[in-house]
Formats: structure tokens, sequence, C-alpha cells
């Protein structure tokens, strides 16, 4: 993978989608593939280095038992309106198709009335604490500790 | 001649509001110090292990247990040609084969557990 000065930099890369026809925005945008809770099922989540905090999905946090969790309620303004949830800890595992997996966990704002389908990556809970590159040439996501 | 000495206030809100305030408006950097001073101080009867839960920083770890994913190409292209005839429903795919679709990814799952595809599946919804 990625080495800089000798060491490694990263640890594994994933292909990315930069459009997703039917998404609500259809603009160039960054979907990459992850896993929750380490299932053997495949996601795309949308990075967004400007939220401080994930977003998962309403359906998926239903499905995984999260609404149910004892998190830290807070009220966030987002571009849908003030919304009410919580905060979770949650585990997280980007997917390499080339190199090694790398699980992490993020923190998640997980709201019940968020429209499904709509997983994001955000920066202070989650992708701040973990190196990544892009190659836009080829659409590589690059992720390691 | 010298202003009179103010009295500071006293802090009336608990750590744990403050705090919060300080997230709602995404200043996890001073929530985050806030949290560090609550912690050291120890003077307080409140609970803040949510929050030292929230803030902390993970350091995650590469896992060369876990079999590498593929190409999702194949997917993708089969969301944008069908993404019309399964709107508002979840979709399971494994290359460009539809393994299951519903409105409800509860059933998705449910028929996956019934008919275990031989690679991981691509699940995504259809806005």
């Amino acid at each position: 993978m990625l080495r800089l000065e000798q060491e490694d930099f990263t640890c594994g890369r994933s292909r990315y989608l930069d459009f997703l026809k039917e998404a609500a925005e259809p603009t160039a945008k960054i979907f990459v593939k992850i896993s929750l809770e380490h299932t053997e099922s495949v996601f795309w989540a949308q990075i967004d280095t400007g939220s401080a905090w994930s977003v998962l999905d309403p359906l998926v946090a239903k499905r995984h038992g999260y609404l149910d969790l004892d998190g830290e309620r807070i009220g966030l303004d987002t571009r849908l309106g003030r919304k009410s949830g919580i905060l979770a800890r949650l585990p997280v595992r980007f997917l390499a198709d080339d190199g090694v997996p790398f699980d992490t966990e993020g923190t998640f704002f997980i709201c019940p009335d968020w429209p499904p389908g709509r997983t994001f990556l955000g920066y202070s809970g989650l992708l701040a604490s973990m190196r990544f590159a892009l190659d836009p040439q080829a659409n590589h996501f690059y992720f390691g500790p | 001649m010298g202003q009179p000495l103010r009295k500071a206030e006293p802090e009336t809100q608990s750590y744990s509001d403050r705090i919060r305030e300080l997230v709602e408006s995404d200043m996890v950097g001073g929530a985050r110090l806030l949290l560090a001073e609550a912690l050291e101080k120890g003077d307080h009867d409140e609970d803040l292990s949510g929050w030292e839960s929230v803030l902390t920083e993970t350091k995650g770890r590469p896992n060369p247990d876990v079999e590498c994913d593929f190409d999702r190409t194949p997917e993708f292209r089969w969301i944008t040609e069908h993404s019309e005839a399964y709107r508002g429903q979840w979709v399971a795919l494994v290359g460009s084969e539809l393994l299951a679709h519903s409105a409800s990814l509860q059933d998705v799952f449910s028929s996956l557990e019934r008919n275990k595809p031989k690679r991981r599946p691509m699940l995504h919804y259809i806005d």
C-alpha cells in the first residue's frame, strides 16, 4: 500500500464511487465501502469531511438494534433541518480490494427520522483518527491507522 | 482609575450540559478539553462515561484475518440501470446478480440468511 519515508502510510485501498445516479444530490461525492458490526454485508457510505459526526442510515441502525442504544442525546442542525438523536460509538470496517481491511470505531449520530439510504462518515468522530488518501484518476480510496 | 474587580460568576451548568452545547455547535475540540477538565477535577457527581465514549479518539487496526472485497463496478452498473424499477427498496447484489430486494431491510437480511451468498453482498437503498 502507500508508503512514506520507508514506512507504511496506509494498509488497504478500495475503489470508490463518485456518483450515484439515484442519490438525492446527483453531484460528485465519494462513496466508500464499509461494513458495520463486522457483518458480511457491504454498504456504501459517503465521505463528509465537512461534518463533525458520522450519520447512520436509520434502517441500518434499526436492523442492528442501535435505535435502542443508550447514547448521549443531542440535537444537530443539518441540511434537512434540526434533528434529534443520539451519539453512539460503533465499530466500522473499511473493506479493502487490495491490501488489508481496517477495523476502527466511529461516533455516529443516530436519528430515527433521518432519510433511509444515507450513511455519512464524518471528520471529528471517525476520519480524523485515521489516515486516508484519494487517487481520483483511479477512484481509489486509501486508508489505514 | 482602575476598574473594580468583578467577581467571577460561578458556573451553574453541569459539565454534561456544557459538553452537549459544544458538541451541538460542532466544537468537538472544545468538548474534548472540557471533558478532560471535568475528569481531571473529578469533584462532581456527574456520570460522564457516555461523553467519554463518544469523544474518545480510537486508533483502529489493520485486520489481516478478513477476506478482501472486490471491485463493485458491476453492482454500481446494475443500480444505475435498474434504479427506476426498485425505487424505495433495498437491494442485495453480488456482481450483477440481484439476490434479494424489499422495502424492508429486515426482509432482505432474512432472505440472505435463508440463501447464504458465496460472496459478500452489497446492500443498497434505492432512493
